[in-house]
């Protein structure tokens, strides 16, 4: 193999891996039936390459019904389902793949007898970086009504990715923006 | 040089400048111009690569700076495609897909200044994932887990590059640089790149890096000139200090699971406790250990042919350790602490005589150094009455101006 065709090899594949993202996430955000909402509190760190976020807090507390002996950072299965009123909850985990596709992979963060806190994939919101201290600042009347903020999420066989987050039925961003205009 | 050392700078620059722009997060764009933005980095940085092996395929300042520059920008757009998409995940797992895209970069462009920029990155993941992943529930700390290992799998990625750059015996401005950044990311690594039998990994972890050194650099002039020799040596040190603390050598060794915590227990994968996260990956520590020893005795071996005038503190580290670690399991508590305190005065003692036998200013200092910390040390966790202690450091003090006075007298 002479050398041109190597570089081009190694240069394609070094763009498929972000094409291959793109892709993968877009088939995920596609299907409309994996959908589902968490209510949430938000905090604001930042990250060198990919800038400025908010941490996304959901109910991470898992209480089992039969004690199952878990290692910090084991991979497990996380099952999601709806209570009456439409809001998504982590119901149970399994260290095998459940045989319905709600479910998404993740890593224990701790254990202790019944209850698993679990580490959640779709934690982080990438925020323009004026908007995410603004985030962080009306952590308050962000969180004053659970329900009114809420990150909706596509799950589906093992694979999770946050869609948007939500206050009160509007894009967090444009109430963002809104708070940039009146201060 | 220059030109190559300025040119990598600038790339590191411009890059970070690039990555910094489009980290702003241009969210009033629609997301198709975001996803397209997203990929103009990697485009840039492949472009700038063609570029150079089209048009200045024998310039080493382009290789190396269109590789570097090619690494940082794959990195920013894997960064901005998890940006669009939300994508979770700590910044480690983000270093660790970045990296495995850096290493064919390496070798494309046969860039050491991108196989630096990978060490670093490496080292910056493996110490990112220790300390994110330390968890403090219910009085019980546990530590990283064998996550750490895959440092050394993502180490064995740029050792081919270092064999065809590193070659025993030929110091060049090159080797000396990659000489550095690995010898600082081994022994850096050695503190808390295992995840099993951490004590006896990092003893010979250590010892390994200083007998490759006496290979691959045995003919420096300098101590820049022997960056293993002279990162060992201040490892050997500091490990040695840091278990020279009173209980410091036992939590070690109740970490290892060799002897049995006063509270309870940590994460004992090789007991079976639990349901191991990874439980053939901790076998791992083992054949890095086996690995370890063969190399230290192989590259010790080849010492021995050509040189007999060795390093004796280096030479004895390796079984005191293991001494230490056996009077430790049978409880001789005071007995070890004695042994790695004398240790620490051979060591002071050792560099001391060299230093003054080779007229080595900064040897003389290292042995101060090691003989002054040590008692520093032993002032603060030494239970023996105050009045000793006060004529013993007035001994020092008187012992360390004669030593002064004999010096300068020896310099005029």
């Amino acid at each position: 193999m002479n050398r041109k065709f190597i570089l081009l090899i190694v240069l394609g594949l070094l763009l498929a891996v972000p094409i291959g993202m793109v892709i993968r996430n877009e088939m995920l955000l596609a299907d409309e039936g994996s959908i589902y909402k968490f209510t949430l509190q938000p905090i604001d760190p930042s990250d060198p390459v990919r800038g400025k976020y908010i941490i996304l807090r959901y109910n991470t507390m898992i209480e089992l019904d039969e004690p199952i002996q878990l290692q910090n950072g084991e991979p497990i299965y996380v099952e999601v389902k709806k209570d009456e009123n439409g809001w998504a909850y982590f119901s149970n985990v399994s260290t095998t793949p459940p045989d319905h596709s709600a479910y998404f992979k993740t890593t224990v963060n701790y254990g202790y007898e019944r209850t698993v806190n679990i580490n959640v994939p779709f934690d982080k919101y990438f925020l323009n970086e004026n908007l995410a201290p603004l985030a962080e600042s009306s952590y308050a009347e962000l969180t004053r009504h659970g329900e009114e903020f809420y990150a909706e999420v596509s799950i589906t066989n093992g694979e999770a990715l946050l869609r948007g987050v939500y206050y009160m039925n509007r894009p967090l961003i444009d109430h963002l923006r809104e708070m940039q205009v009146d201060q | 040089m220059t030109l190559i050392v300025v040119g990598i700078l600038a790339t590191f620059s411009i890059g970070g400048g690039i990555i910094a722009l489009l980290a702003h997060n241009w969210d009033d764009f629609p997301k198709v111009v975001r996803i397209i933005l997203s990929f103009i980095p990697a485009i840039l940085g492949i472009a700038t690569f063609l570029y150079s092996e089209s048009k200045y395929r024998d310039s080493l300042t382009w290789a190396e700076c269109s590789s570097v520059f090619l690494a940082l920008m794959i990195g920013s757009t894997i960064g901005l495609v998890a940006q669009v998409y939300n994508m979770g995940g700590s910044f480690e797992d983000f270093l660790f897909v970045w990296l495995v895209m850096i290493l064919p970069i390496i070798y494309l462009g046969n860039s050491s200044a991108t196989a630096i920029f990978y060490i670093g990155l490496s080292l910056t993941w493996l110490y990112l994932t220790y300390l994110n992943s330390f968890r403090f529930f219910f009085g019980f700390g546990s530590g990283a887990g064998n996550d750490v290992l895959w440092f050394w799998i993502l180490f064995l990625g740029v050792v081919p590059h270092l064999r065809y750059h590193l070659q025993p015996g030929r110091i060049s401005f090159r080797g000396v640089t990659l000489g550095w950044s690995v010898a600082i990311a081994l022994c850096m690594a050695a503190f808390i790149g295992f995840s099993g039998h951490r004590l006896i990994n990092s003893t010979l972890l250590i010892t390994l890096v200083y007998y490759i050194g006496k290979e691959y650099f045995g003919n420096g002039n300098s101590a820049w000139q022997r960056p293993f020799q002279s990162i060992s040596i201040l490892s050997i040190f500091l490990m040695t200090l840091i278990y020279s603390g009173h209980g410091l050598l036992r939590f070690t060794l109740e970490r290892d699971g060799y002897i049995q915590s006063y509270y309870g227990a940590f994460d004992r994968e090789w007991q079976g406790e639990g349901i191991p996260a990874t439980p053939y990956f901790y076998y791992f520590n083992l054949v890095l250990l086996f690995a370890m020893a063969f190399g230290a005795g192989y590259f010790f071996w080849r010492e021995k042919e050509r040189n007999s005038d060795y390093n004796k503190a280096i030479l004895v580290f390796p079984g005191m350790i293991l001494l230490a670690i056996l009077l430790q399991l049978f409880e001789f508590e005071t007995t070890t602490r004695i042994l790695i305190n004398l240790y620490l005065l051979f060591m002071a003692w050792w560099y001391l005589r060299e230093g003054w036998r080779m007229r080595l200013g900064w040897l003389v200092f290292f042995a101060a150094l090691v003989f002054s910390t040590t008692m520093i040390g032993r002032y603060f966790d030494m239970d023996i009455p105050f009045w000793i202690k006060g004529m013993m450091y007035l001994g020092l003090g008187a012992g360390l101006l004669w030593f002064n006075k004999i010096y300068s007298e020896e310099k005029a």
